[in-house]
C-alpha cells in the first residue's frame, strides 16, 4: 500500500482511568478529578467503599469494548490486585 | 541567548510520528438516572447508537464559555442498573455549587 511521506503517522493514547462510586459521592470525586486544578493520579482506584466484588467476574466495564486500549478484564484485575480502600485513600490525600 | 535558538529549531524539526494522549475518567454508578448531577452544566451535542448495545450514548460539552471539558454517558450493557459517565478534560472555571 502506498503512502505519503509528508505525512507523520499519529499515535493518539487514550488513557482511561476507572472509578467506581456510588450515587452519594458521585458529584464530589467528579469534581475532584476533573475539576478546576484536578490531578489526575495514575491507575485505578475505588472510592467509599461501594465493592466491586460480588459482580460476576465476566462482568466486563464498557461492554467489552476496548475503548481505552485497556481490556475490559483487566479492570477485574485491577481490583483483586490492589490494596485495602483505607489505605488507598490516605495514599490519595498525601499527594 | 542560545537557549531561544535551541528552541526555534526543535519546533521546525520535522516528526515522524506524532504522539496525542487523551486523558479520560470514566465512573460506573448505580443510578435509574442517566444524567447524574456533577455541579457542571452541560449541553448535548450527539447521541450514538452502540454496537451490541440497545441503550444509546449520549455526548455533552460543559456550557461554560470557552471549558474544553466533554463527557459521554450511556448505560451499561451487561447491568443495566449501571450508567457509566467518561469525561474528558479539566475544567477551567469554578462548579455551580
Amino acid at each position: 500500500m502506498s503512502r505519503v511521506r509528508s505525512e507523520p503517522t499519529k499515535v493518539v493514547f487514550i488513557n482511561t482511568q476507572y472509578v467506581q462510586t456510588d450515587a452519594r459521592s458521585f458529584k464530589s470525586i467528579v469534581q475532584e478529578l476533573t475539576g478546576k486544578n484536578a490531578v489526575v493520579a495514575e491507575g485505578p482506584f475505588e472510592f467509599s467503599g461501594q465493592g466491586y466484588g460480588g459482580k460476576d467476574s465476566s462482568q466486563q466495564f464498557l461492554g467489552g469494548r476496548r475503548e481505552a486500549g485497556v481490556e475490559a478484564t483487566e479492570f477485574d484485575r485491577f481490583f483483586r490486585e490492589m490494596p485495602p480502600v483505607g489505605e488507598l485513600y490516605n495514599l490519595w490525600s498525601e499527594t | 541567548m542560545a537557549s531561544v535558538a535551541a528552541a526555534t529549531t526543535t519546533a521546525s524539526a520535522v516528526k515522524k510520528e506524532k504522539k496525542k494522549v487523551n486523558e479520560r475518567v470514566a465512573f460506573k454508578t448505580e443510578s435509574e438516572v442517566e444524567v447524574l448531577d456533577d455541579g457542571f452544566k452541560w449541553r448535548k451535542y450527539g447521541k450514538k447508537m452502540v454496537k451490541n448495545s440497545p441503550n444509546p450514548r449520549n455526548y455533552y460539552k460543559c456550557s461554560a464559555d470557552g471549558c474544553p471539558v466533554k463527557k459521554r454517558v450511556e448505560r451499561d450493557r451487561v447491568d443495566p442498573s449501571f450508567v457509566i459517565t467518561t469525561y474528558e478534560g479539566s475544567h477551567n472555571h469554578a462548579s455551580r455549587n
